[in-house]
C-alpha cells in the first residue's frame, strides 16, 4: 500500500503541494489528474525520494520513504519502477544496453545474460527490431515503450507512469493502457499513473485523484467523476477552455 | 552634499558588490570540496561499472591523443625558437636543448596539454552531465536504484586522472620531438645533438614533476567538470552557462594547482 500523508511542498514562493493525502491499496491503479503544473509529476516524484517533501509523511507499505538516506531509497527504488514523462532513455547507449542495464546491476547477470533477457523484454513492447539503434534515432513514442520495457526490468512491485501515453499515437496508447491493466489484473501491481488522457482515464483507472490548487479537489471511482457536479472538474473532464479552473501560471 | 551622497553610495555598492562575489566564490569552493569528498568515496569499497569505465578511458584517452600530440609537437617548436634568440646571441647553441627541454618538461608541457585536455575533454564532460541532469537521465538512473556518483562520476574522475597522467608522458615526449625537428630546420642543431642535450641534462627530475601535475590538472579538471555538469539548472542556456564556468575554473584550477605542485617539489 502507498500512503501520502499530508503533503506540503513549494519551490520557492510557490506552493505546489499544499497538505495532499491518497493511499493506494495493494493492485489498484490510480489515475493523478489536474491541469499542467498542478503538481502531479512533483507528488509521484517524492514516492521513489526524488523530491524530498517540506512536510508530511509518505508510505510505501511499512517502509517510511520520507526519512530515508538517498542509500537507503536504494531498495525502495527497486521495488517502485519510475517511467518518466519523456521516457528518460541514456543517450550514449542503445535501446538493448538501457533496459539491460538494471538486470547488469541489480540482478547479477552478466553482459551477455543481461542482454539475452533484455531482448526479451524488448520483443514484449515490440521493440526488438530496434534493439541496436540509439534514443536519438527513434520516435517519442518507441522511447516511452523502451522506457516502460526498462522500468519493469527489475519486476516492481510498484510502478510510476508519468504521463505515460502523452504523444503516443492511439494504437500505442491503447497498448500502454492495456499494459497497466495487466499488470494489475495479473501480477498485482500497483501502478500510479499522472495523465492528460481522458481516454485512458476512464478506461484503465480504479481510481481518480484530481490535484488543484495544491490540494486533492476530488478522490473517487470513475463513476464519481462522470457523475460530479463540481464545476472545475466537470471543465477538466469535458476540456472545456471556459470555466471557473484557475491555471497555475495565472494563479 | 550631493556628490557625496553619490561617492558613498557607490563605495557602499562597491563593496556589496565585492561581498557578493566572495560569497559566491566560498559556495563553489565549498561545492567542490563537499563534491570531492563524496567522489573519493565512491571508490571505497572501489564498485565502477566496467563498461562504463572503458567508455571513459576512450573517450577522454583514445579520442584525446592527437590532439595532445599536436599541441605537444608546437609546443616543443616554440620553446627552441624562444630559446634559440638566447642561445644565438649567445653562441651557445649547445644549451638549447636543456633549455628547451627543462621548460617543456616541468612547465610549459603539462600545463598546455592539461589547457588543451580541459577544453576538450573538461568541457563535454560538463556538457554531457549537464544534459543528463536537465534532460532527467540522472533522476532516472536514481529512479533505477544506481548512484550516479558510482556509475557516472567515479569512473570519469578515474579515466580523465590516468589519461591526462599518460597523455602528460606522451606529449612530452612529442614535445621534445617538435623542438629537436625545430632546432635542426631553424637552429642548424642536428636532431641527433638535441636529443643528446637533453639526455645529458638529465631532466629525469622535470619529466617526473610534470606527471605529478598531469594527475593533479587531471584530478582538478574532473572535479571541477563534474561539479558544474551535476549543478546544471535552466535547460540549454544553462548547459551552456556550465560549461563556460567550467572551463575557466579548470584553467585557475590548473596554475593554482601548477603553483601549489611546483612548491611542493621543490620543498620536498
Amino acid at each position: 500500500m502507498i500512503s501520502f500523508q499530508n503533503i506540503v511542498k513549494a519551490f520557492g514562493p510557490h506552493k505546489v503541494l499544499d497538505d495532499v493525502s491518497l493511499t493506494v491499496p495493494k493492485g489498484q491503479i490510480l489515475f493523478i489528474i489536474g491541469t499542467s503544473g498542478a503538481g502531479k509529476s512533483v507528488l509521484v516524484k517524492h514516492l521513489v525520494g526524488l523530491i524530498r517533501p517540506d512536510a508530511g509523511r509518505i508510505y510505501l507499505d511499512d517502509v517510511e520513504v520520507t526519512s530515508l538516506s538517498e542509500m537507503a531509497l536504494y531498495p525502495v527504488r527497486k521495488r517502485c519502477a519510475m517511467v518518466f514523462q519523456h521516457s528518460t532513455l541514456f543517450d550514449s547507449m542503445t535501446l538493448l544496453e538501457n533496459v539491460a542495464l538494471p538486470l547488469r546491476k541489480h540482478k547479477g547477470l552478466s553482459t551477455k545474460q543481461a542482454g539475452v533477457d533484455a531482448m526479451r523484454r524488448l520483443e514484449q513492447v515490440g521493440m526488438a527490431e530496434e534493439s541496436g539503434q540509439f534514443p536519438a534515432d527513434i520516435g517519442d513514442g518507441l522511447r516511452k515503450r523502451v522506457a516502460i520495457a526498462r522500468a519493469l526490468t527489475l519486476d516492481p512491485e510498484y510502478v510510476i507512469f508519468d504521463e505515460p501515453t502523452t504523444g503516443l499515437d492511439p494504437m500505442a496508447a491503447e497498448s500502454v493502457d492495456s499494459l497497466i491493466r495487466e499488470l494489475s489484473d495479473r501480477f498485482q501491481v500497483t501502478s500510479i499513473v499522472v495523465s492528460h488522457d481522458l481516454r485512458s482515464i476512464f478506461k484503465v483507472a480504479d481510481r481518480i485523484a484530481m490535484l488543484y490548487q495544491g490540494k486533492v479537489l476530488l478522490d473517487g471511482s470513475p463513476a464519481d467523476f462522470r457523475a460530479t457536479t463540481d464545476p472545475v472538474v466537470r471543465q477538466f473532464i469535458e476540456g472545456r477552455p471556459e470555466g471557473p479552473m484557475v491555471f497555475p501560471r495565472k494563479s | 552634499m550631493n556628490v557625496l551622497a553619490w561617492a558613498g553610495s557607490a563605495i557602499a555598492s562597491g563593496i556589496r558588490d565585492v561581498g557578493r562575489s566572495a560569497i559566491s566564490v566560498l559556495e563553489e569552493l565549498g561545492a567542490l570540496t563537499i563534491l570531492s569528498g563524496r567522489i573519493f568515496r565512491s571508490f571505497i569499497p572501489p564498485t565502477l561499472d566496467g563498461r562504463e569505465t572503458w567508455r571513459a578511458f576512450y573517450k577522454v584517452g583514445v579520442k584525446s591523443y592527437a590532439i595532445v600530440v599536436m599541441t605537444a609537437m608546437f609546443t616543443g617548436a616554440i620553446m627552441v625558437i624562444q630559446a634559440g634568440q638566447f642561445v644565438a646571441k649567445a653562441s651557445a647553441t649547445s644549451f638549447v636543448g636543456w633549455a628547451a627541454g627543462f621548460a617543456v618538461l616541468a612547465e610549459i608541457g603539462p600545463v598546455l596539454i592539461g589547457l588543451m585536455f580541459s577544453g576538450r575533454v573538461g568541457a563535454n564532460n560538463t556538457a554531457e552531465l549537464g544534459t543528463m541532469v536537465v534532460t532527467e537521465q540522472v533522476d532516472a538512473l536514481r529512479a533505477l536504484a544506481i548512484e550516479p556518483m558510482h556509475y557516472l562520476v567515479a569512473p570519469r574522475v578515474l579515466a580523465m586522472v590516468v589519461m591526462l597522467f599518460l597523455l602528460t608522458a606522451l606529449g612530452d615526449l612529442f614535445a621534445l620531438l617538435g623542438g629537436a625537428i625545430t632546432s635542426e630546420l631553424l637552429l642548424d642543431v642536428p636532431m641527433r645533438v638535441f636529443i643528446q642535450q637533453v639526455v645529458d641534462a638529465n631532466l629525469v627530475d622535470e619529466y617526473l614533476l610534470g606527471l605529478v601535475k598531469g594527475s593533479v590538472f587531471g584530478l582538478s579538471i574532473a572535479i571541477v567538470s563534474c561539479h558544474f555538469g551535476l549543478t546544471v539548472s535552466g535547460g540549454a542556456v544553462g548547459v551552456g552557462r556550465a560549461v563556460n564556468n567550467a572551463v575557466v575554473v579548470a584553467a585557475i584550477g590548473i596554475f593554482v594547482t601548477d603553483l601549489a605542485v611546483g612548491l611542493t617539489w621543490n620543498f620536498l
